[in-house]
């Protein structure tokens, strides 16, 4: 997975999406979403994916890197697809298109916009528990991600693991899973400690600039609303 | 083990309308069971949970074309309602990195919801009868069996393809047609029988791993599968 690559570029990046605000990029992925669920026109999906692929190139995001990462939800529509080619080419582009548009949309939102303000932006739609569960989760994934690759990295080199013994690996990963499982709830609770005495009472305050709208959100909120606009008349 | 791995535009509105919406009903009711308990103190265990369940899905398994869940795990360590909510998380956080679309989030946390409150359910009952080890295994079974067939009965309902639902170890790679070969060392399978040995050797991994940390726990902290 690649979070923490999202991560870093979203926080890092430097480009016109970056600088506008969480609603107006949010609001067009949610455009492209309905777009791509109401389109059946190959070419107007293309065009959509053209549109993408533009506003990566001119906000300085890394094409390859975000196709590759596009390139897991693609793989799965484009094997959908395979079966309607079966009934017309043009039935099988449009599946792959619109695979292709949703995970390129989704992950566009992600690297220009940090997770504190789309989970915050979340808050309107989910109870409070699942947004700070969505934070903690975030925050408890790269710790313990950081942990379990240490560990793999030491059985290795300790002969823990050998290739083609699938009993003798499994055995080991399960103590590794096991010292995470331990190693994490002890955490959750000295997590817990440490919120408390910070003045955590059961809701994680939240950046709220999600909302306020600069002059560079005429960009994304313009390309979502004519994007939809043009498949709905079309 | 099983997510349906559909992307956006695939699945017809009125399923994944309805997905969402028993979705966020359960979410409704899990939140209003963690209130009961303290909340507060909660939180931070269901971001662990949830964090672990990403965590051992991205373990890489070598050849085997599934990866692991550990949602029964979650089950018997967090409690159903807990684990629900954990699986709500996970699955939001793969639908926005675009590991499946953001439309499949309600159907996928179904799906996996039914083996976190399945898994609990069964090792509940079993564990005061049976070895904790071995009441872990039969939860598993029996939970990963209910929730694929949940996510066959589904795809059926909305006219897509089983194959597409098989979940893929760290390749994702691999799924197969009616008739094409699947190469597993010296084997060559085709069709349902392909889709058999995926199924088995997914739950078996899944039964063999949540066995072995269960034992695990039995010898460090019994007091946290007991």
């Amino acid at each position: 997975m690649d979070i923490a690559y999202i991560d870093q570029l979203s926080n890092n990046g430097g480009g016109c999406l970056n600088k506008a605000s969480a609603i107006s990029k949010i609001l067009m992925t949610v455009c492209i979403i309905v777009s791509v669920i109401l389109c059946e026109n190959v070419t107007e999906l293309a065009v959509i994916f053209a549109v993408l692929l533009l506003l990566i190139v001119v906000n300085k995001m890394p094409l390859g890197k975000i196709l590759h990462i596009a390139a897991y939800p693609v793989f799965f529509s484009l094997l959908f697809a395979l079966m309607r080619f079966s009934y017309s080419v043009e039935m099988g582009f449009v599946v792959l298109l619109k695979g292709a548009n949703a995970a390129v949309a989704m992950i566009l939102l992600m690297v220009t916009t940090p997770y504190p303000l789309i989970f915050s932006f979340l808050r309107l739609f989910l109870p409070g528990v699942v947004v700070d569960g969505l934070l903690f989760t975030y925050r408890t994934f790269f710790i313990l991600l950081d942990k379990l690759q240490k560990a793999l990295t030491v059985i290795k080199l300790r002969g823990g693991f050998r290739p083609f013994n699938i009993i003798f690996n499994v055995k080991n990963l399960a103590g590794v899973i096991g010292v995470l499982f331990i190693h994490a709830f002890d955490m959750s609770e000295r997590m817990y400690n440490i919120y408390s005495l910070r003045g955590y009472e059961g809701r994680l305050v939240l950046e709220s600039k999600w909302y306020g709208l600069k002059k560079w959100d005429c960009i994304p909120l313009g390309i979502g609303i004519i994007i939809l606009a043009l498949v709905v008349v079309l | 083990m099983s997510h349906l791995h559909l992307v956006d535009g695939v699945l017809e509105p009125v399923w994944w309308v309805l997905g969402y919406a028993i979705t966020l009903g359960i979410l409704g009711i899990a939140v209003t069971k963690v209130r009961k308990v303290e909340l507060a103190k909660k939180v931070p265990f269901i971001g662990v949970i949830s964090a672990l369940m990403l965590i051992t899905m991205s373990i890489p398994l070598g050849f085997l074309p599934v990866h692991l869940n550990l949602t029964v795990l979650a089950g018997i360590l967090a409690g159903p309602w807990l684990g629900f909510i954990g699986v709500f998380i996970v699955n939001l956080i793969l639908a926005l990195i675009g590991h499946g679309g953001i439309t499949a989030v309600g159907l996928n946390t179904l799906i996996i919801g039914v083996e976190v409150f399945a898994g609990s359910f069964v090792y509940k009952l079993l564990v005061n009868r049976i070895k904790p080890v071995k009441a872990s295994i039969i939860s598993v079974v029996i939970a990963l069996l209910l929730s694929t067939s949940l996510m066959l009965g589904m795809l059926a309902a909305v006219n897509a393809n089983w194959e597409h639902a098989l979940s893929h170890g760290d390749g994702h790679t691999s799924i197969l047609h009616e008739g094409e070969p699947l190469e597993i060392g010296f084997f060559a399978l085709s069709g349902w029988s392909a889709f058999v040995v995926i199924l088995l050797s997914g739950i078996m991994l899944e039964a063999l791993v949540t066995a072995l940390v269960v034992r695990f726990f039995m010898k460090v902290r019994p007091e946290m599968v007991i």
